[in-house]
């Protein structure tokens, strides 16, 4: 008797991978309007994109990338928008004295 | 894979601080106004476009959340209230990966299904909330 049956084939596992990649477009698309949320997304981005690289998940290194641009482009953008609104207020108040 | 044991109390303690600072965040705003609590408007892309993007309301949704006025929360914005059960059941699976040792990030599973679908959703609220005749998706 032929004992060669087949196999059924696991799926493989990219959760991390996709979660990353997703988490690291959003912090990507985000920046602009809450850099915060940016920045938070952005590590997830990183993290998720790490312990994916270990298992050699896909996108993985997809994630890692868009992690790292959502993390400084958040950074950046928080700290221009702080100056920004500071500057802005700044000129409101003024206004309203003169 | 074993993880050595001071990753697994670094993890730890990096949840139990998150969850400390989420207790903290929670009574002050419990206990505050809501107008202390709010700043004004300062979206980039609301000021450059005049369009919302999809946090727009979201502190406003998370605040009324905390207090307990769910139906405000929603009508502030409904996808940080969806939202909402994905990040807790992330912390579910921080919390397994940081007490369970036989628990890896390898046996982490959702479906690719839900987490694109998840993306789709995000990207569809952007772009129904700008619609004009969609007015009770915009922030109250």
């Amino acid at each position: 008797m032929d004992d060669t049956r087949p196999v059924a084939m696991q799926a493989p596992n990219n959760t991390l991978g996709t979660v990353a990649l997703v988490c690291g477009i959003l912090g990507v698309l985000l920046f602009f309007c809450c850099p915060y949320l940016s920045v938070v997304l952005g590590l997830v981005a990183l993290v998720c994109g790490i312990l994916a690289n270990q298992q050699n998940q896909r996108y993985a290194l997809a994630g890692i990338i868009l992690g790292i641009a959502a993390l400084a482009l958040g950074i950046i953008f928080a700290i221009i928008g702080q100056l920004f609104f500071t500057e802005f207020i700044h000129m409101i108040q003024q206004e309203m004295i003169y | 894979m074993a993880r050595p044991a001071t990753r697994l109390w670094f993890e730890r303690g990096l949840l139990i601080s998150a969850l400390a600072v989420m207790i903290v965040v929670y009574f002050y705003v419990t206990n505050s106004n809501l107008r202390e609590l709010v700043t004004p408007h300062d979206c980039f892309f609301s000021q450059a476009t005049g369009l919302l993007c999809p946090a727009c309301g979201g502190t406003r949704a998370m605040i009324y959340l905390l207090k307990g006025q769910i139906l405000l929360a929603i009508r502030s914005n409904f996808l940080a209230v969806t939202t909402l059960p994905l990040i807790l059941y992330g912390f579910y699976f921080a919390f397994r990966l940081a007490f369970e040792k036989r628990f890896t990030s390898a046996d982490i599973y959702i479906s690719p299904f839900w987490i694109w679908s998840y993306f789709v959703f995000v990207l569809l609220f952007w772009f129904v909330r700008n619609i004009p005749a969609l007015v009770f998706l915009r922030p109250y």
